[in-house]
């Protein structure tokens, strides 16, 4: 697919496949068109050439709500809930797809509505539960710590029922212990059968928990294959070492950074935001 | 008995009684147009308050109801009763195409068709003189009437009988907003309030469940209409007067937007409210009162008359409940 912003390809000709059953990570510099790819895959963007492919079908040019009815989930690089209602009707409003009762069913009431509402009710115990949110229930979402906030919104995610979940820097400012219970999260998820497609600076998290991982750089796919490969590809360690042309010399540094991280094993590698 | 049974048991036992203890006439009328009033402001909070897409043309759902079920039973002779789903139904339809133009886009957009369709619709009213005999309006409209089998008709010409009509109605209509929003649907209106990108995400069609909203605050509208020429008698241009829809949208913000009971404390505050100020001052000092209440309203309680008192409510009580909170809720947490 190809997408331009004005005069800048965000994207040129990026190719690539996720996997089912696979997690994928997508990772490279701020700025590489990750989000952008992201936007694409889920509806939110029209690109001006190419093909997304889901299960042997094009989706291309179905609007995000449909892309998300057939089992395309994606979560946002900037945290994104439902900000005044709580967490638990958070989860409840993300079970949309997960109901059938129309307007007129709800206006009758009945049992095939309660009994649903009871489903739907359970579920979202359930799937708070699994996140590990059930104490902040009751809470109003926007009031939240930042990274119960993010953890929430996996549970939004979640609740959508993916099969492909697309995850847009999910780890980004979560401490340690969260972002040990994230990691946990994702393994379960591969477990039950969820692929999912992760945006992630954090390369100790990347190369752990991938299947495969694919690098983009301005817009093109400079690598991909298993993490051992990709960590150690030429094109892939320059990239992070910024040796490449024209950027503004706050992100080279920390390109510098993680691409030494990067080179030592990409243990401590830290979140580029 | 819980409390909050026993408070609404209370409600019911006070509005179903009322006309026998509120034996003024003028005070009845006044209970009668709370009650319009609240199906109004209930009408429109449906989509102020639970979609945040705000409708400064509602007062053409409320015209296009009472001039329907009017027209049908001055031209036609149909059954008032009968005039009232028409009248419904066509207000419904009007919120349809309003929605359907405008919520793709909505925002400012659906602002500003809303009051153009009003616009649009009053002058219609105004010039279609064959219709609607023009400003001067239509006296004589029909007091509804419903047959009794065995006893005969049944004709709501008493304020007594008229404020259980619209007592029925205001009831109908609160029955309706509680089941939609306690439903998929009023979480859906939600979602799009609050985030509509992220109700994209999963799986929210947004254009859909906003036109679903706006045909049902117009159906209920249109109820309020209509109730409302069979009362006064009389349909004229007034009912798309702009300041009904002011009044509409004060009762709502000021009562609190985005609750159940909020436009129905308004609409009790702000029609009482200015009947009240006739009586002790001048025109010129009731609208600056007036002003200045809902001026000061608004600014200490920004989100509304209901929802301070419900966080007032709610901080009292887990005072009360539990000195010294304990962490229950670490206890709960399970994998
Ligand atoms: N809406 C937009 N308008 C213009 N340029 C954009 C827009 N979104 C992204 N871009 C540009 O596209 C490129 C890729 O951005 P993005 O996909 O956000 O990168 P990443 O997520 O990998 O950090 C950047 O150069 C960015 O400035
Ligand atoms: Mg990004």
């Amino acid at each position: 697919m190809t997408v331009r912003f004005g005069g800048v390809a965000a994207l040129s000709d990026v190719t690539f496949e996720a996997q089912t059953d696979h997690i994928t990570s997508l990772i490279g510099p701020n700025g590489a068109g990750k989000t952008t790819l992201f936007n694409v895959v889920s509806g939110f963007l029209r690109p001006h050439g190419g093909d997304v492919r889901y299960e042997g079908t094009s989706i291309l040019g179905l609007r995000p709500h449909q892309v998300a009815a057939r089992g395309l989930v994606r979560t946002f690089q900037k945290t994104s809930v439902f900000p005044a209602v709580t967490v638990f009707e958070n989860v409840m409003i993300a079970l949309h797809t997960q109901g059938t009762a129309g307007v007129w069913d709800i206006l009758r009431g009945g049992a095939k509505v309660r009994d649903e509402e009871a489903r739907l009710t359970a579920r979202a115990h359930e799937l708070v539960e699994i996140v590990g949110l059930a104490y902040r229930e009751g809470d109003v979402a926007g009031s939240l710590p930042y990274g119960e906030q993010r953890i929430l919104e996996v549970a939004i995610a979640l609740a959508a029922r993916p099969r492909l979940l697309l995850l847009d820097e999910p780890a980004a400012g979560l401490n340690t212990g969260e972002r040990e219970e994230l990691i946990a999260l994702i393994a379960r998820l591969r477990s039950e059968g969820i692929s999912v497609l992760l945006v992630e600076h954090d390369m100790r998290l990347v190369m752990g928990i991938s299947d495969r991982v694919v690098c983009l750089d301005h817009g093109r796919v400079i690598a991909e294959g298993a993490p051992a490969v990709v960590r150690v590809h030429p094109e892939v360690v320059r990239a992070y070492l910024g040796i490449s042309d024209g950027d503004e010399p706050s992100s080279s540094d920390q390109r510098t950074a993680n691409g030494q991280a990067l080179a030592a094993g990409g243990d401590t590698l830290t979140a580029e935001r | 008995m819980s409390s909050p049974a026993l408070a609404v048991g209370l409600l019911a036992v006070l509005l179903l009684t009322l006309p026998f203890w509120l034996r003024n006439q003028y005070h009845l009328h006044i209970a009668i147009q709370v009650g319009i009033f609240a199906i109004l402001a209930m009408s429109l909070n449906l989509l102020l308050g639970y979609t945040g897409q705000l409708s400064l043309g509602h007062a053409a759902f409320f015209g296009i109801g009472g001039y329907t079920s009017a027209l049908l039973s001055k031209h036609l002779d149909v059954p008032v009763m009968l005039g009232f789903l028409a009248a419904v139904g066509l207000a419904a339809l009007a919120g349809y195409l309003v929605g359907k133009i405008s919520l793709r886009l909505r925002g400012a957009y659906f602002v500003l068709v809303s009051i153009s369709f009003a616009g649009v619709i009053a002058l219609v009213s105004v010039n279609w003189i064959e219709l609607t005999n023009g400003p001067l309006g239509m006296p004589n409209v029909a007091a509804p009437g419903i047959v009794l089998p065995g006893v005969g008709e049944f004709v709501f010409r008493s304020k007594e009988s008229y404020y259980y009509l619209v007592l029925g109605a205001a009831a109908v209509s609160y029955a309706v907003c509680h089941r939609l929003v306690h439903s998929r649907f009023g979480r859906a209106c939600l979602a799009l309030r609050e985030n509509e990108v992220l109700a994209q995400a999963v799986g929210v069609n947004g254009t859909a469940y906003l036109v679903v909203a706006a045909v049902t605050s117009a159906a209920m509208a249109g109820a309020a209409g209509s109730l409302y020429v069979h009362y006064t008698r009389l349909v004229s241009p007034e009912v798309f007067l702009f300041s009904y829809t002011v009044s509409m949208v004060i009762m709502v913000v000021a009562g609190g937007k985005g609750t159940l009971l909020g436009p129905i404390v308004g609409a009790i505050i702000f029609t009482i409210l200015p009947e009240v100020l006739r009586a002790v001052a001048s025109y010129q000092w009731q609208m600056l009162a007036y002003g200045v209440l809902l001026i000061l309203t608004i600014f200490f309680l920004p989100r509304g008359i209901v929802p301070a008192v419900t966080s007032w409510w709610g901080r009292r009580r887990r005072r009360a409940v539990t000195p010294g909170l304990v962490p229950v809720a670490e206890s709960e947490r399970t994998l």
